[in-house]
């Protein structure tokens, strides 16, 4: 088996894998140092292949680059961090103790840093690895791009740019060649699931608004009934909803719609409010 | 322990160097630069763009062959760069391989998705071929032409068959298993072809030092 695995890092390396394969080395690749090394080998191989092939870019391409940038958000290190201050730099919710999407003192310095722990151990200091036995290497993929329309009200003048993000990044998994589509019941809502983007998107329009005081939070339920986090999310005036998840596809069952307080929770505190199985 | 790993399986030192020759200044780091674009630093990330974007660009121009559709590609793998910048793994390969790997597999993606939708494209005509790159921005020519040779040689070293896998998975977007099919051989041919073939390159270019 792992024989088998370590045999497709070249190819793994070269992007010549099947997706169900390239999620399979992706996670073998979490605990097996030896392949790690082959693959960084093969990398700088691959980096110098594409090195020979540079050729000057149009000049319009560092403006667009520049101005997509700037309306751009940034992941966290890991789903489990979440530094920032900046408001756009919205991230994972679902490892933070309080529940809100900031975690204040956290220098991004330490957290870039941090990646390199151990991540299972640092989960477990967290107190989250409870609710996700034998999961560490699923949730450290699971990197939310929790960029929600009007999420939490916490900003106003970046709404605009926030939102050509997240339709962007909705547009390229709705179009993913390998796009999949479920009827969602949130008025009239759908859930698109792209391995190939390691995304879901949940979307729709005739929402009714959550619970007074709350936000709608998506969920992944995952095959041993644990459940990770998603984003919040809020619909608009007229009901339209829209919001991206970002993260390994693999075991995840069933996803899930909750109202919970203002910035998510860290597990639903409340019963579904819609849910489908894939 | 991670650095010291990335020091040894990656040519970014050589290729802030050469560029350095082409702009005053001490040659910028590419992994320091995307760690602190990875803290939100638009002015590391500008001379990261600086350092990469030829290759992201050529890269797609040669996976894709059109111009048009290698900047879109370009754009959107390097505003992955900078989405993406506080995931960056040492472990996995240098700062630069990492951008590049991004940049080959949305070209890649691309190709496929392409390939998926046939009958459409008939229907939206034949795409032009890659025209010469035009020379209006500033890139350090004589690093390219230097990395370059450096990899054709490198190429030379390789069996014509390991060659014609790579050329196929690495710039075709082919799968391993469409690769085994167009070469007539069965997959474990074409794994062992892959996998001698980046060896043999990695080794020729010194790049394992």
């Amino acid at each position: 088996m792992t024989d088998s695995i370590h045999s497709l890092v070249p190819a793994y390396a070269v992007d010549a894998l099947e997706p169900d394969e390239r999620a399979m080395v992706e996670r073998h690749l979490r605990e097996c140092t030896d392949c790690r090394e082959d693959l960084a080998a093969f990398r700088a191989a691959t980096a110098a292949l594409a090195d020979a092939e540079a050729a000057a870019p149009p000049l319009s391409l560092r403006s667009r680059v520049m101005a997509e940038v700037a309306r751009t958000s940034q992941l966290t290190p890991d789903a489990a961090e979440a530094p920032s201050t900046d408001p756009i730099r919205v991230a994972a919710t679902f490892d933070s103790p309080g529940g809100a999407g900031h975690e204040e003192g956290s220098s991004a310095a330490a957290a870039a840093h941090a990646r390199d722990d151990d991540l299972a151990g640092r989960r477990d200091r967290r107190g989250v690895r409870r609710w996700m036995p034998a999961l560490a290497g699923a949730a450290a993929t699971v990197a939310v791009a929790a960029v929600g329309l009007g999420m939490a009200g916490a900003f106003s003048a970046d709404d605009a740019a926030t939102e050509v993000a997240l339709e962007k990044d909705v547009m390229m998994v709705t179009s993913a060649p390998d796009a999949t589509s479920m009827d969602v019941d949130l008025g009239n809502g759908h859930l698109v699931k792209s391995d190939r983007m390691d995304a879901f998107v949940l979307m729709g329009a005739a929402a009714p608004m959550p619970d007074k005081g709350t936000e709608y939070q998506l969920w992944l339920i995952m095959e041993d009934g644990s459940k990770v986090a998603g984003p919040t999310f809020m619909p608009e005036d007229d009901g339209e909803y829209m919001t991206v998840m970002h993260g390994d596809m693999d075991g995840v069952v069933a996803v899930a719609v909750t109202c919970e307080p203002p910035g998510g929770s860290d597990e639903p505190t409340t019963e579904a409010v819609s849910e489908v199985i894939l | 322990m991670s650095a010291e790993r990335h020091l040894r399986a990656v040519p970014d030192a050589r290729s802030g160097d050469a560029v350095a020759g082409a702009e005053p200044g001490p040659a910028p780091d590419l992994t320091d630069l995307l760690e602190r674009t990875a803290r939100g630093d638009g002015g590391a990330y500008e001379q990261l763009y600086g350092l990469v974007a030829g290759s992201v660009f050529g890269l797609a121009l040669r996976i894709v062959r059109d111009r048009d559709m290698a900047e879109d590609i370009a754009q959107e793998a390097l505003v992955e760069v900078w989405h993406r910048a506080a995931r960056f793994d040492a472990g996995l390969g240098s700062a630069r391989s990492w951008i590049l790997t991004i940049a080959h597999r949305r070209a890649v993606d691309r190709v496929r998705s392409e390939q998926a939708h046939t009958t459409r494209m008939h229907t939206h005509g034949v795409r032009e071929e890659a025209a010469p790159a035009e020379q209006d921005s500033v890139v350090d020519t004589l690093y390219q032409e230097w990395e370059a040779s450096r990899v054709r040689a490198g190429m030379q070293a390789l069996t014509e068959r390991q060659r014609e896998a790579l050329e196929l998975c690495y710039f075709k977007g082919f799968t391993h298993r469409e690769a085994a099919q167009a070469l007539d051989v069965p997959l474990g041919t074409a794994k062992a072809r892959i996998r001698d073939g980046l060896i043999k390159l990695r080794d020729a270019m010194g790049a394992e030092r």
